[in-house]
């Protein structure tokens, strides 16, 4: 699915003394089945340009393009577009309501009208893409999942609509190390096997950049830059006047060439920069 | 003669112990001349003895806590990390009697938690700092918000306008007075929060993962004004955190796993003991895992790396050997 929006402009409460323009003119193009990364600082927009895409919120200036069609007025079609564009907050889990993991899922298809043998599939095949054990985790109340279970419960009931595309609020946020890492797993998976187009908003720049094939850098509203990830972490000075910060694996190999060893910059994993290490000492052997 | 007992705080910061009897023998000159000692059953804020926490699901009873023994010290800085569920949240909640124990006692500056006419207490003494900070955000405009608290203490209105300011300047929020905190972002809303909390003069702020939702700039902001409330005033922070870096700034990490304190010491021992932490699906800061990567690979670092300078400075000198 490709995702474009056109000069896209949001003001909240236009017209009142609490108007607030929360972005400005951002025109963005997401490919079909591409990984996308949206960062900025705190109040940059990202939430907001986000909630465009699926038409949550209406433009107040530009427009929002979806496979060459303008995200319009007309409720049904809307409808239509909030299905196959899967929207995941903040913390989901927050939105838990019902008893099971089960009902949890099965509350959209049963509310699309599906017969129950069709919501049994549709769970099932949901439940088994985040890799959340049917017999194991069914029957279970939501509220008695680990953190990073009740994450991956949220997601498959956005995932049961089957979307082409998923775009997901600070999904990393609060997880442990385990979880953070079995949710990259499952975001790549979804990208690479099953073709769903990825938007990821994020305000760290750790691993999930390095997942993402391009990022997508708003500041105070406005589209900074953009392009592949390594161009970013090239760019040490300007995102940190931005308030951001390069993972902290990048970081460090930016202070160990500050102090002269030739090193690349541009690492973001620690095998990378583990093999950088020991390539440098080697030559210092040798020569 | 007389000296403000702040200036005495700030002369003698150097020696903790001393420093409060310093402090003490000015604020009560019936101990002064040394009559009453100081003993450390005062320098103890928060100790928790063989305390268990149980609660029922349909299919049995699950222990969230087992036999935990600890002592918190006024004025320390704590980190508690370990994977989740692993009880770290329900142990901090029973240190503002947010929770009673099933069994075994917590003592909070004297108070046991088991009390209910303690609660009232205690829970000034000790502000809670949420994840979400949708979770306690309550009023219409950003300073309402935070006056609530001080609004509820019956303070006079120049009293909590002051304080209000003071703590929007801190947490760097002035201007947003007037804002409606649901349109605020997820940043700022934390920092509302926080400020909220911070208005109360609290001994103690119990942090539950208080920067997961903030920016790196935020993150750095909370932090710093977290450590000079611990460094100036001596507020104690018990900080729950999954980010390595954060609980390497605490003056004490303790580890747990299943309910228990599996590791309780200072960060340089703590978090460099990558073993430990793998095992619990757990990591170290970046240059502590670097150096164990490399250490694996045959190169001789030191074994005490902790942080980004350290790291680098090993690996310069290790390469001017060669």
């Amino acid at each position: 699915m490709r995702i474009c929006t056109e000069d896209l402009t949001h003001i909240y409460m236009p017209d009142s003394p609490f108007a607030v323009s929360a972005i400005e003119g951002i025109t963005v193009n997401i490919e079909a089945g591409s990984f996308a990364a949206v960062i900025g600082p705190s109040g940059s927009g990202k939430s907001t340009l986000i909630q465009h895409l699926n038409g949550l919120l209406k433009p107040t200036a530009g427009r929002v393009v979806i496979d060459g069609q303008v995200v319009g007025e007309n409720k049904v079609e809307l409808i239509a577009l909030r299905r196959r564009i899967g929207l995941v907050f903040q913390m989901p889990e927050q939105q838990f309501f019902a008893e099971s993991v089960f009902d949890e899922v099965a509350f959209a298809p049963r509310n699309l009208g599906f017969k129950p043998k069709q919501v049994d599939e549709l769970v099932y095949q949901a439940l088994d893409l985040v890799s959340l054990d049917w017999k194991t985790f069914a029957r279970r109340s939501p509220f008695q999942l680990s953190s990073g279970q009740k994450r991956l419960a949220a997601i498959a009931a956005i995932l049961v609509q089957q979307p082409e595309a998923l775009i997901l609020d600070e999904p990393a946020a609060g997880l442990d190390p385990e979880g953070r890492r079995n949710l990259y797993l499952l975001l790549s998976r979804l990208n690479q096997e099953k073709g769903l187009t990825i938007v990821v908003v994020t305000h760290r720049l750790d691993d999930l950049c390095a997942l993402a094939d391009h990022y997508l850098l708003l500041s105070g509203g406005r589209l900074v830059m953009h392009g592949p990830p390594e161009e970013l972490f090239s760019q040490d000075q300007k995102l940190r006047r931005l308030g951001l910060d390069l993972p902290p694996v990048t970081r460090f190999m930016h202070l160990l060439a500050e102090k002269g060893a030739p090193v690349k910059r541009t690492v973001y994993t620690m095998e990378q920069a583990c093999r950088e290490i020991n390539c440098w000492l080697k030559k210092e052997t040798g020569s | 003669m007389d000296m403000p007992g702040a200036l005495l705080y700030k002369q003698n910061i150097g020696d903790r112990r001393y420093r409060k009897q310093e402090v003490q023998a000015y604020c009560f000159p019936a101990i002064r001349g040394g009559v009453c000692p100081v003993s450390s059953e005062q320098d103890l804020f928060i100790r928790a003895e063989r305390l268990r926490y149980r609660y029922t699901l349909e299919n049995g009873v699950v222990e969230a806590l087992s036999g935990i023994d600890l002592e918190i010290g006024r004025g320390e800085y704590v980190a508690v990390i370990g994977p989740n569920g692993s009880g770290k949240t329900t142990l901090l909640k029973h240190f503002n009697a947010l929770l009673k124990p099933s069994a075994g006692t917590v003592i909070v500056s004297g108070l046991s938690t088991a009390d209910e006419e303690n609660f009232p207490a205690i829970r000034r003494q000790c502000g809670m700092i949420f994840q979400n900070p949708d979770n306690q955000l309550v009023a219409t405009t950003v300073e309402e918000d935070i006056a609530f608290g001080l609004e509820n203490l019956a303070l006079p209105s120049r009293v909590i306008r002051d304080r209000v300011c003071e703590v929007m300047r801190a947490l760097n929020l002035s201007g947003l007075e007037q804002h409606p905190p649901h349109l605020l972002s997820g940043g700022e809303k934390q920092r509302v929060a926080i400020a909220g909390v911070l208005a109360m003069r609290p001994q103690c702020l119990l942090m539950d993962e208080p920067t997961a939702m903030l920016d790196p700039a935020g993150q750095r902001e909370v932090l710093e004004a977290a450590r000079k409330l611990n460094s100036d005033q001596g507020i104690n922070l018990i900080h729950v955190t999954h980010f390595p870096e954060e609980a390497a700034l605490a003056g004490r990490v303790l580890v747990m796993d299943q309910g228990q304190v599996v590791r309780d010491g200072p960060p340089v021992e703590v978090l460099t003991d990558i073993s430990l932490l793998h095992r619990l699906g757990l990591q170290s800061t970046v240059s502590a895992e670097l150096a164990f990567l490399l250490r694996q690979g045959g190169m001789l670092l030191p074994a005490e790396i902790l942080h980004d300078w350290e790291l680098s400075e090993a690996l310069c000198a290790f390469a001017l050997k060669i």
